[in-house]
């Protein structure tokens, strides 16, 4: 079963087009790279299919559903920044979580928390940004989704904790399901890709599996990267 | 869902909102204190229970306004600012989040209110005494409150008022429009609020002033609305007044029976139009908040 289909989808900003007329599916089981240049619609897409921004034109489904309940109980979404009330604490975050999710997993998230050494009883407004976003991750991921959309999730983390943050993303979705990440990070994370999505102005470059495109271009989806969107 | 999110947006608020009630009931307390150990009627404390009471006022009317501007900043912030990343993707429709916080905001600005009501109360009780606080508030509604001298047409008469004599109510109709235009009034504010935050968003920039100048363009509408009904319902009382003959003008029913004819339907017309805008101003959050929704 198709697990999200975009159709003629287009967003504008004012007279501005940010998304133009992008039309692409995702099957289960999948992990795929959405990979761009600053300012080639990756967030506004992911938005879009969150329900966040309204499409200016076209259609998205969810499991074969239009944006509503439905599509929101089967994403997990991570925004590129904090989403989280600084004044509450981690535990209450949980709790929080596990009220609203049905397919929430405390028992993951207090693992993944004491695994990088975050006191659950912390309030959000005495840790650092990558701290911040190493909880958001955790939340994230302790959902046993459909689809996981994840924005920059390795952005604001140092290197050391990427390698675990990655870790964290393959060892915690099921295998019916799918992942979407957003990064320019993309040496990182290519060793989990099955597929990429290349956006360029709006519009889709290129779409394929990992392994397709180096067996046809014979380069890493890096190196790849680096001479599609040479300034 | 709707308990759920009822749930969380209570606990949110009650952060904030439940010391500044606090903070009104320890206000209400220092207030009776004061009045209670000081006097009346003697020279020297005259400058100590004015300070009091304009300083009770002040800080009655602050923490109302606080109240109603952290609702309005709490709704902005949960649904339009990064907050909005998350509230708007819980699996919740729009119309629920929206209901959750509606309902959430009208309690705590009834619950500030009625706090409000019972503190003036008290704080009166605790000036004439508690013990002829009953007796103090019968007089208030049935006793003479003024001798005012009306003149018309060349003829001077005396005419003596109570406090529902002025209005031109009877108890029952007082206690019912206290009552429906607080209920109203909560509801209408909170939809004000509300509807101009999401209006507010929808502008590419500058989207905070852009609720803040919709909530004005909003309430000096309103107000215009007001100050033209007024005149209107004014209108016929004033001709009859002046109609009347000078021997009628003395009659308590003939001024009760005017005064209602300026009341009863200023009240009425502020009611329903506080209702009918306040849901109209409800079902434009709604619709903005299902089709329109652009979090930047």
């Amino acid at each position: 079963m198709t697990l999200l289909e975009c159709k003629q989808l287009s967003k504008r900003y004012g007279s501005r087009p940010v998304l133009n007329n992008i039309s692409f599916h995702i099957d289960g089981g999948h992990i795929i790279g959405l990979l761009g240049p600053n300012g080639s619609g990756k967030t506004t897409l992911i938005k879009l299919i969150c329900g966040l921004l309204t499409p200016t034109s076209g259609e998205i489904y969810v499991n074969e559903r239009p944006i509503g309940i439905e599509s929101r109980k089967a994403i997990s979404y991570l925004p590129d920044h904090t989403y989280l009330n600084d004044w509450m604490r981690v535990r209450d975050i949980i709790d929080y979580f596990e009220d609203f999710y049905e397919d929430f997993d405390s028992l993951r998230a207090y693992d993944m928390l004491a695994k990088l050494q975050i006191n659950p009883g912390d309030k959000l407004k005495t840790m650092s940004k990558g701290t911040k976003e190493k909880v958001q991750l955790i939340l994230v991921m302790s959902r046993r989704a459909d689809l996981y959309l994840l924005d920059e999730p390795i952005a604001g983390v140092d290197p050391a904790a990427r390698d675990y943050i990655l870790e964290t993303i393959l060892s915690n979705y099921e295998e019916h399901a799918s992942i979407l990440i957003s990064t320019h990070l993309i040496s990182d994370v290519e060793n989990i890709l099955d597929e990429v999505i290349f956006l360029q102005n709006g519009t889709i470059r290129l779409q394929s599996s990992v392994d397709e495109l180096r067996q046809t271009e014979g380069k890493s989806v890096d190196a790849l990267f680096r001479e599609v969107f040479r300034c | 869902m709707l308990g759920k999110l009822l749930k969380h947006d209570f606990k949110s608020t009650a952060r904030v909102l439940l010391p500044l009630q606090l903070a009104l009931v320890a206000i209400t307390i220092l207030g009776m204190v004061i009045l209670g150990l000081t006097p009346f009627g003697h020279p020297g404390t005259l400058l100590l229970i004015t300070g009091t009471m304009v300083t009770y006022l002040i800080m009655v009317i602050t923490l109302c306004i606080i109240t109603q501007i952290y609702l309005i900043v709490s709704f902005y912030r949960s649904l339009f600012t990064h907050q909005g990343y998350l509230t708007f993707t819980l699996p919740a429709t729009p119309w629920q989040l929206l209901h959750s916080k509606g309902i959430t905001g009208f309690c705590w600005g009834l619950a500030n209110i009625l706090l409000t009501y019972l503190s003036i109360l008290l704080l009166f009780a605790s000036s004439v005494g508690f013990s002829d606080f009953g007796t103090a508030v019968r007089s208030l509604f049935t006793d003479s409150l003024t001798n005012t001298s009306v003149t018309v047409n060349g003829v001077t008469s005396q005419v003596s008022l109570s406090l529902l004599d002025l209005l031109g109510l009877s108890p029952f109709s007082a206690l019912f429009f206290l009552a429906a235009l607080t209920l109203v009034g909560c509801f209408y504010s909170i939809a004000t609020g509300y509807a101009s935050a999401a209006i507010g968003q929808l502008f590419a920039k500058h989207k905070v002033a852009a609720t803040v100048i919709t909530y004005l363009i909003i309430y000096f509408v309103m107000q215009f609305f007001y100050g033209i009904v007024s005149v209107l319902t004014a209108i016929r009382p004033l001709i009859a007044i002046a109609n009347a003959a000078p021997e009628t003008l003395n009659s308590l029913e003939f001024t009760i029976n005017t005064m209602s004819r300026v009341y009863h339907p200023l009240f009425l017309v502020l009611l329903i139009s506080q209702l009918v805008v306040g849901v109209i101003l409800y079902l434009v959050s709604g619709f903005i908040m299902n089709k329109k929704i652009n979090l930047d």
